[in-house]
């Protein structure tokens, strides 16, 4: 299991396009588009692709400028529907 | 509130992208509002030469996570696609866990199979081999191979243990093959290595100049913040010159793509153009700068009885050089002019034009970076230098978006191989082994008898693997490089260097690489976080880390191997008779003693390793040996740049940097320095003096007058093409790190022949089919790629590196720089044809 945060870069006038192409991607979320074109986004593997395909697919994405990963985890040993208190 | 785990891992995922970006949302409070299990601690990434900080959790004794360091000034939060991957490099599943030897029917046996052995088994005949080299040929038959991936302290250990234990200067890193052009050209034009400015200057900068530096692939967090400086200051311009397209010609308003070798022209029309336009700042000129005429017809740095060598004037003089005057330097660049220039590059001239304005125009604060585009060339020292002539001629140096910038390829190629000294030629601290007043002072910090250190350099990288074959290099030490996929001419100089029944070959690696596999002796190495560590990136920041995790089976570091190595041997093995007599003391004594043992090495006990929220961490070094082994050989190592001969390389206490995310040196009452060498920034430069280049005696910078040279092989009727070898984003360097990361792997599994598609077309070829490779020395066979990042003009061909099992070093020439003698990896003719 994986799960990573990354921070796309784009031209602001393109960021709602771009977040449009990112969201078809699968287990790809956008989860914020800032003023100055910064898209915060997550991914997630699933069955037919692991998440670096993914990040890959984020930097050939028409209008990406730059992704930068900021956050991974992966641990196969875990339950990941577990539920826990916070 | 209950949530799954997957809910809560994306919370924190979500909070920390969001934190990068400067945005709160409403999973940070959740991700803050939570107790995870995982111990977070900083470490420095395993990777390139930026030097970012990431967190690095760890959760039952093993990495789970990593993240990018929120409060790190280099990276600020931010991972590339390598460094996110981070947390499994340390867990390939081939992972070395034994010494192997290569034996048969129980005894060492050069073509045996490679078979597990103690360590004491190990120990004793790498002792035997080493002793038996040292008797029959004296220290020139014993070397080491290092690198720019070395931590300080085990560089600085290989430096004692070569150098004034073994007294042979035959130790260099694997840093020649990235980062010895730069040296040199800090030395001849500054007296004094690494850049002056720091990353600082990608937000200060009106433009950006990259000239053979692919940073969106290679520098990926240095390019994002090159990004946002462009897209929020719309003044902005970014120029990339390259000799193929690459994904940086997405960003660039002057994208210029040139013919192999002429950037040596382009920066001397910048220069013409600079002067001819008025725009030579006269005044920085008059007060900081000397000109000299270099020789010229210098030769490749070939095997000397190579034909171009030959008929090189001045092979043996490369360095050479006179003093001139402005007026004389004005002349020599004269004849740059747009059109010869435009003729013999190939670029539009309108782009020339474009890019000698932002040079020329006085208001436009300039940053140049060059990577591996500059470094690996057969004239990597002029290309540095002239880029510097073009900064000084406008007196755009020296401060916050002025810059020429050399960007390191490696982790700790500053750090250890330049600022340590684990060259051929190097003592710590920029200083050298042919001056006598250097040596003297290294023997008086290790408490040595004057006359220990040798004045030769001994061999660097390529000779090495050139004496390795000629059998006069017989007992080998590699450590933290796999030099037989990086170094040139596989086929012609390094396999039959290792392989050769003459040579010993020892190569310590957490991994089963090439080069291990080419070795007599493997021995297994603890990586990364499994040890105590500290870098130096390219801005001159040292940073440290703790031990995290423990390494697997019976691996150790590269630190503890070569100082248990050391306990092997006497000094009366290793040293004559009349040198022990002057320190006899040391008499009966081993290396360990005299170098380790010294009581500076080993003043500081065994303490606990705590970090601030009273997390405890191992160092197993501290363990087996009963101090603390890292902070006495740090704290030995600072003496050189406290009392030096050479200014300006003051570095903080151990505890500094461990408490910091990094310092750039000089660190001086406790404050880096990030400008060098310009008043109110360096505390070294004197009062009212402006500017000073303290490297050198006189204060002053050198501009050198250096011509446009044509390179060591140009296609031709038969070989008809330029290759150009280089790296990608997902891969580092020879991959044994990045080939191990399962995701990493299948992102770019195999290395592709990027070329134009006509090329490819009047070969019968298509993309996707797979090709011969040809050269002189060597062929291999790769599938063809006419699309994607890269994208090359016809004539031009580009393959990355990283593919172990496509060594395009079979192909390449080991030609050099003859004055750094690092290797051409960008230019050599090959032929492709469709494979049958």
């Amino acid at each position: 299991m994986n799960i990573s945060g990354v921070l796309v870069h784009t031209i602001p006038e393109q960021a709602d396009e771009v977040k449009t192409r990112l969201m078809e991607i699968p287990g790809v979320e956008v989860h914020a588009v800032t003023e100055n074109g910064r898209l915060i986004v997550t991914i997630e593997d699933d069955d037919e692709k692991v998440v670096a395909d993914k990040a890959l697919d984020l930097h050939q994405c028409q209008g990406v400028i730059s992704a930068a990963m900021i956050y991974q985890y992966g641990n196969n040993d875990e339950d990941f529907e577990e539920e826990i208190s916070i | 509130m209950k949530i799954t785990r997957r809910e809560f891992i994306k919370a924190n995922a979500i909070a920390a992208t969001a934190a990068a970006a400067g945005v709160t949302l409403p999973q940070t409070a959740i991700a803050a509002g939570a107790r995870d299990k995982i111990r977070w601690d900083k470490a420095v990434c395993r990777f390139c030469g930026t030097g970012c900080s990431v967190l690095v959790g760890t959760q039952n004794g093993r990495v789970v996570a990593t993240q990018g360091d929120p409060d790190a000034p280099v990276n600020r939060g931010l991972n590339c696609i390598k460094g996110y991957f981070l947390s499994k490099i340390m867990y390939g599943k081939d992972r070395l866990t034994k010494p192997l030897l290569r034996m048969t029917d129980g005894e060492y046996d050069k073509e045996g199979e490679f078979t597990p052995v103690s360590w004491d088994q190990a120990f004793d005949i790498m002792a035997e081999k080493f002793k038996e080299a040292l008797k029959e040929k004296g220290p020139s038959a014993v070397g080491m191979f290092g690198s720019g991936q070395w931590t300080i302290w085990e560089g600085y250990a290989g430096v004692k243990l070569m150098k004034a234990g073994f007294r042979s200067n035959n130790l260099d890193p694997n840093a020649r093959h990235c980062m010895a052009s730069a040296v040199a050209g800090f030395m001849r034009t500054f007296g004094a290595d690494e850049p002056m400015g720091c990353y600082d200057d990608l937000e200060h900068a009106d433009a950006f100049v990259l000239w053979g530096a692919n940073m969106s692939e290679m520098h990926p967090i240095l390019w994002s913040r090159l990004t946002d400086r462009r897209l929020t200051a719309p003044h902005v311009k970014v120029a990339v010159l390259s000799t193929f397209k690459n994904r940086n010609f997405d960003l660039a308003d002057i994208p210029i793509v040139f013919k192999p070798q002429t950037d040596l022209a382009i920066l001397n029309y910048i220069a013409n153009y600079i002067i001819e336009s008025g725009n030579v700042n006269e005044e920085f000129v008059k007060k900081h700068v000397n000109f000299r005429i270099g020789n010229t017809d210098i030769g490749y740095g070939l095997r000397p009885e190579d034909p171009r060598e030959q008929a090189a004037e001045n092979a043996k003089k490369a360095g050479g050089s006179k003093s001139a005057t402005f007026e004389e330097y004005k002349a020599f660049v004269a004849k740059y002019t747009l059109d010869y220039v435009h003729e013999l590059s190939g670029v539009p001239k309108d782009r020339l034009e474009a890019l000698a304005k932002l040079y020329a125009d006085p208001k436009i604060k300039v940053t140049s970076y060059w990577t591996m585009g500059f470094n690996q060339h057969t004239r990597g020292t002029w290309v540095n230098q002239m880029c510097y002539n073009i900064h000084l001629l406008t007196g755009k140096i020296s401060e916050p978006g002025n810059s020429p910038f050399s960007l390191t390829g490696q982790p700790s190629a500053c750090g250890t191989a330049r600022e340590v000294g684990t060259f051929a030629h190097r003592l710590p601290a920029d200083l050298v082994v042919k001056k006598k007043e250097h040596r003297d002072f290294s023997e008086k910090i290790w408490k040595l008898p004057e006359g220990t250190i040798e004045p030769k350099p001994g061999y660097h990288a390529v000779l090495q693997n050139r004496m390795l074959k000629d059998g006069k290099l017989n007992a080998y030490w590699v450590q933290c490089t796999n030099n037989v996929q990086a170094a040139a001419n596989l086929n012609e100089e390094t396999w039959p260097g290792y392989r050769n029944p003459d040579n010993f070959i020892v190569v310590s690696d957490p991994y089963p690489t090439v080069t291990a596999l080419s070795a007599d002796l493997i021995l297994p190495t603890a990586m990364w976080t499994e040890k105590e560590g500290a870098y130096g990136n390219a801005e001159r920041r040292s940073q440290f880390w703790r031990q995290q995790v423990k390494a697997p089976g019976e691996s150790k570091s590269d630190l503890w191997q070569t100082v248990e190595f050391s306990k092997r041997f006497k000094v009366e093995e290793v040293w004559p008779e009349e040198l022990i007599a002057k320190k006899p003391e040391y008499r009966g004594k081993t290396l360990y003693d005299i170098l380790f043992a010294n009581g500076q090495v080993d003043k500081y006990p065994k303490q606990e390793v705590k970090d601030s929220a009273g997390n405890v961490y191992h160092n197993d070094e501290m363990e087996d040996f009963g101090f603390y082994l890292q902070k006495g050989l740090y704290e030995e190592y600072r003496l050189f740049g406290l009392h030096g001969p050479k200014k300006g390389h003051e570095l903080a206490t151990f505890d500094q940097y461990h408490q910091s995310r990094g310092l750039r040196w000089p660190v001086i009452d406790g404050k880096e320095t990030l400008w060098r060498y310009r008043e109110g920034y360096d505390p070294h430069v004197e009062k009212g003096a402006g500017i000073q280049f303290y490297g050198n005696p006189d204060g002053k910078a050198k501009i050198f007058a250096l011509p446009y040279e044509p390179p060591a092989e140009e296609p031709d009727d038969e070989y008809n093409l330029w290759l150009v070898t280089g790296r990608v984003l997902e891969h580092w360097h020879s991959g044994s790190m990045t080939r191990r990361v399962p995701e990493l792997y299948r992102a770019f599994p195999d290395a592709v022949v990027f070329m134009h598609y006509k090329d490819a077309k009047v070969r019968k070829l298509r993309r996707g089919m797979v090709a011969k490779l040809k050269t002189r020395r060597g062929e291999i066979v790769a599938m063809v790629e006419t699309r994607g990042r890269n994208r090359p003009p016809r004539g031009v061909v580009f393959i990355p590196w990283f593919d172990a099992s496509r060594l395009v070093n079979k192909l390449t020439l080991d030609a050099t720089c003859p004055i750094s003698k690092e290797t051409d990896y960008k230019k050599c003719a090959v032929k492709i044809e469709r494979a049958s």
